[in-house]
This record gives structure tokens, sequence and C-alpha cells, in this order.
């Protein structure tokens, strides 16, 4: 021990003699070693406190699970005419007053919810309310911490209960975006008359991936008519809420939609246009065609190839000389795909001029209209 | 008593199926991949073939093309899946599965099904 404070003092009493360099070189290396132990001491105390509290959990999931089968899942077996009643007394032999142990149990509600459908996601909600479980998300919501209301928001979600509407309207409009993005799938998935209010209020953009899952949640949702989309088709929203209500009224085949979605075609935005010619396409807007055709030579090159994509969706052979003419003369690959493409999607109305193309097309114009023909192949 | 087997990788699904299908006096064998499940398939017999798509080592579907195959068993077989592509569910049923059931599923049908594949079983024998 002596010797090794020896060796220190000295460490110390030669490090000013060092040169530069090697005094850098010392202290880097130290602080590199000292940062390793302590990254792999902090890992040491996560892992242990996390296994730790796992194997306290244990029977607590056990408990759990042996209720909810023996109390929810197995009941509901007695048939779609049995009511099940809910026993709480059997629920309160589980410490749900303790924090730690109401989020096991809401983590198991939720799985159970995940994996069972009929009458069980009902129950389970019903018994996560009874419980008194929600009263801590409710309190978190209105915490103004972001995890917590994140936390509250997820756990909301998971058991389909909306809770402080008002509040959470307002946190759809939230500086944090992670706050307003979930705030947004939970109006969208748990509201059971507003769901879509929060559109007419967008000022934040809906970004892609946010779309996705807003698009679909919505699509899952089997327990609301869904309203007609045409209403937020309009240039004074937001062009990501006008993007998104475009393909759900389209997904929704809601005809209605046409007359705005035509509207939308002077549009600045080239995207946005572009989308409305493509949802328009998948929902057989024949009205559109001509429209379409018209507007065509003023396009740029990504709203061509969706005109060329939306006449060969609609199909109704008033415009397939159109696409002949695109095919035998653009100069485009995409468009010449596409327009291939669309004249073989209108099956029998094109039977002849396929015939007549594959013998007057030459080089790559036939060799793309042969690929086009090829139903093996999907692009 | 008419013996299960199940194979489900998925434990929470595992423990469900086997609780609500011993409530019904079944008896409940769990494979948790295919290789395990065509050794049990191997060593017994089973009345009826629970199985999953997507399980490690073989898949549900080799799993489900091994069975009628390779080791020629006519026991019917229900598929426990999440996939609900139009096109895989063709494919197995052109590969010799009995029933689809889509996960996440209903206790009572799930209960139903096996019953019903159960006594058609036991018509075919008859």
């Amino acid at each position: 021990m002596s010797s090794f404070r020896q060796w220190l003092e000295d460490l110390v009493y030669y490090f000013a003699y060092f040169p530069l360099v090697i005094q850098i070189a010392i202290i880097v290396s130290v602080l590199a070693v000292a940062g390793t132990v302590l990254a792999y001491i902090y890992m040491i105390i996560y892992r242990w406190q996390k296994e730790k509290q796992a194997q306290k959990e244990i029977p607590l999931r056990e408990k759990g699970d042996e209720l909810l089968l023996e109390h929810i899942i197995y009941k509901s077996l007695g048939g779609a005419d049995t009511p099940v009643a809910l026993p709480l007394e059997a629920f309160s032999v589980l410490p749900l007053q303790k924090p730690w142990a109401a989020r096991v149990f809401i983590s198991q509600l939720i799985a159970y919810r995940d994996n069972f459908t009929g009458d069980i996601p009902l129950l389970l909600r019903q018994l996560y309310l009874e419980l008194g479980l929600h009263r801590a998300a409710a309190a978190a919501l209105k915490s103004g911490r972001r995890k917590q209301v994140i936390n509250a928001l997820v756990e909301l979600s998971g058991m389909g209960v909306l809770l402080e509407k008002d509040h959470v309207l307002t946190l759809t409009q939230s500086s944090d975006q992670h706050i307003r993005e979930m705030a947004r799938c939970y109006v969208v998935q748990c509201s059971p008359d507003a769901p879509f209010e929060f559109f007419s209020h967008v000022q934040e953009p809906l970004l892609l991936w946010e779309q996705f899952e807003l698009f679909r949640i919505i699509s899952l949702r089997k327990d609301i008519p869904m309203p007609s989309f045409a209403r937020w088709i309009d240039p004074q929203f937001h062009p990501s809420v006008i993007t998104l209500c475009l393909k759900l009224a389209a997904y929704f085949q809601q005809p209605e939609a046409i007359p705005a979605m035509i509207r939308m075609l002077h549009t600045e935005d080239e995207q946005l246009r572009a989308v409305t010619i493509n949802n328009l396409g998948k929902l057989m807007a024949l009205e559109a065609e001509p429209i379409l055709v018209e507007m065509y030579p003023q396009q740029p090159d990504s709203c061509k190839l969706e005109i060329l994509k939306a006449l060969g969706r609609i199909g109704s052979g008033n415009f397939i000389g159109f696409l002949q003419q695109q095919l035998e003369h653009t100069e485009d690959f995409l468009l010449m795909k596409h327009a291939a493409h669309s004249i073989v999607a209108h099956k029998a109305l094109a039977s002849g001029l396929i015939t007549q193309l594959q013998h007057s097309l030459t080089g790559t114009r036939q060799q793309v209209l042969q690929h086009s023909l090829n139903p093996l192949i999907k692009y | 008593m008419y013996s299960i087997l199940l194979v489900e990788d998925d434990e929470f699904v595992c423990k469900a199926i086997e609780i609500i299908l011993r409530k019904q006096d079944y008896i409940i064998s769990i494979a948790k991949n295919g290789q395990d499940a065509m050794q049990y398939l191997r060593q017994s017999k089973f009345d009826l073939v629970i199985t999953d798509l997507m399980l490690p080592y073989a898949n549900g579907m080799e799993l489900v093309s091994k069975m009628r195959n390779e080791l020629h068993l006519d026991v019917p077989i229900l598929v426990l899946s999440a996939i609900t592509h139009e096109k895989t569910i063709t494919e197995g049923f052109d590969l010799g599965v009995d029933d689809y059931l889509k996960k996440p599923f209903n206790p009572s049908e799930l209960a139903s099904r096996v019953k019903r594949l159960i006594q058609q079983k036991e018509k075919n024998t008859i």
C-alpha cells in the first residue's frame, strides 16, 4: 500500500517534468480508463436494479395472469349471451395502491387487450376504470412533465379510455413534438364522437410517419362511422392534413370527396397536386379524366406520372388514345412505362390496341409494353 | 380426453391458450418452434395441431408442409397467426391447413373452432 502511495507521489512529482505530449497522453488515458470503469459500473448497477425489479414483479405478474385468465378470459368462454360480472373484490388481493404494482398490472391489462378480441378488451377497460387505475394517468396528463404526459397518453391509448378531452385537444397543438404526436394518435384512437376534430386546428405539419400511424389507427376503427373527409380537402387547412384526408377519402371510397379533390388540382403545391391526382385515380373519378388530360402538358414529371397512373386506374377507355400517344412519343422512360401499364390496365377495352401496338412499336417501347403485359411483374 | 399440440413461441399467447384449452379438458403439449414440434409429432399422436406461422428455426408453413408430405399425418391443423395476407392464407390451405384464426383472437372462437375440428376428425375416423 505504501509502495503504491510512493509510486503515486513520484508520478505526481515527476508529472510536471514530463514532456507536454506525454502529459496529455497520460491525462487522456486516465480519463478513458476512468470513463470506461464508470460506464461499466453504471451498466452493472442498472442491470442489477432491473433484474431486482423483475424478480419483485414476478409474483405480482403471476397473480395478475391468474386473476385475469380466471375472471375475464375463461368466463368470457361462457357464450356471447352470458354477461361477465367483474369480480372487483377478487382483484383486491393485488397491491394496486403501490404505484409500481399498478404499473405492472396496467401493462398486463394492455397486453391482454392487444392479444384478445370480442368482449374482452371492453371488459378489461371496464376493470381498469372500476379499479380506479386511470386516476394516476389523468393526473399525469395535467402534470406538465413531458415523460409523465407521454406515458399517460400511451397508457390511456392502450386502454382505449378518453380522459380530459379538452386538455388533450390542447396537447394536440403542443409545442413538444412527441407530446403533440402522441396526443393526436390518442384522440384519433379513443375519441368516441369527434376523433378528427383537431384536423381543423393543425398548425404544425403531420409528419409522414405520423400520417402513416394515424392512417393505420383510423383504418382499424370499426366502432364509429367515418365522416366525409372532403371537409378537410380544402386549401384553408394544413397541406399535411389535406394529404392525409385525400388518402383516407380514397381508402374509404368516398366519391363525395371528388369535387373537393378536383378543386385541389389547382393548388400550387406540386407534391399535394400529385397526391390529389393519385387519389382521384384510386377513387376511379371518371369526371376527373378530361381535366387531368387537359392539364397534363403543363405539369411537372411527378404530376404527369400520377396522371398516367390515374387514367389507368379509372380505365374508362375514353383517353386510351392519349395513353397510346404518350407511349409512342415520350422520351421519359418512367412516363413510357406508366403509359404502357395504364393501357394494359384497361384490360378488354385495350385488347385490340395492344395487339396493334405489339406490331407497330419497336425497341425499348415494345419491350416496355411486353414488360407491362407480364402479370407476374408488379410495380 | 383429446390431446393438442400447440406450436407457439410467444409465452403470453402460449399460457393463455394453454389455460383456455385445459379448462375445456384438452391435454396440451407445447413446442416453441418448428423443430421441437416435429420431434413431438414423431413421438406422439395428437388430435389437433395449433400453430403460429412466424416461428424460429422452421416456420409454420414449413411445419405444415413437413407434417403433410414428410410425416404423412392427417391430423387437423389450425393456424393462429397475425399474418392476414390473403396469399399466405391461401398457400396455407393449399399445403393442408384446415382452419385459420387471426391474432388477436377471441377465446370463445378458438374454443369453438378447436371443438369443431376435433369433432370433424372423429367423424372422418368413424
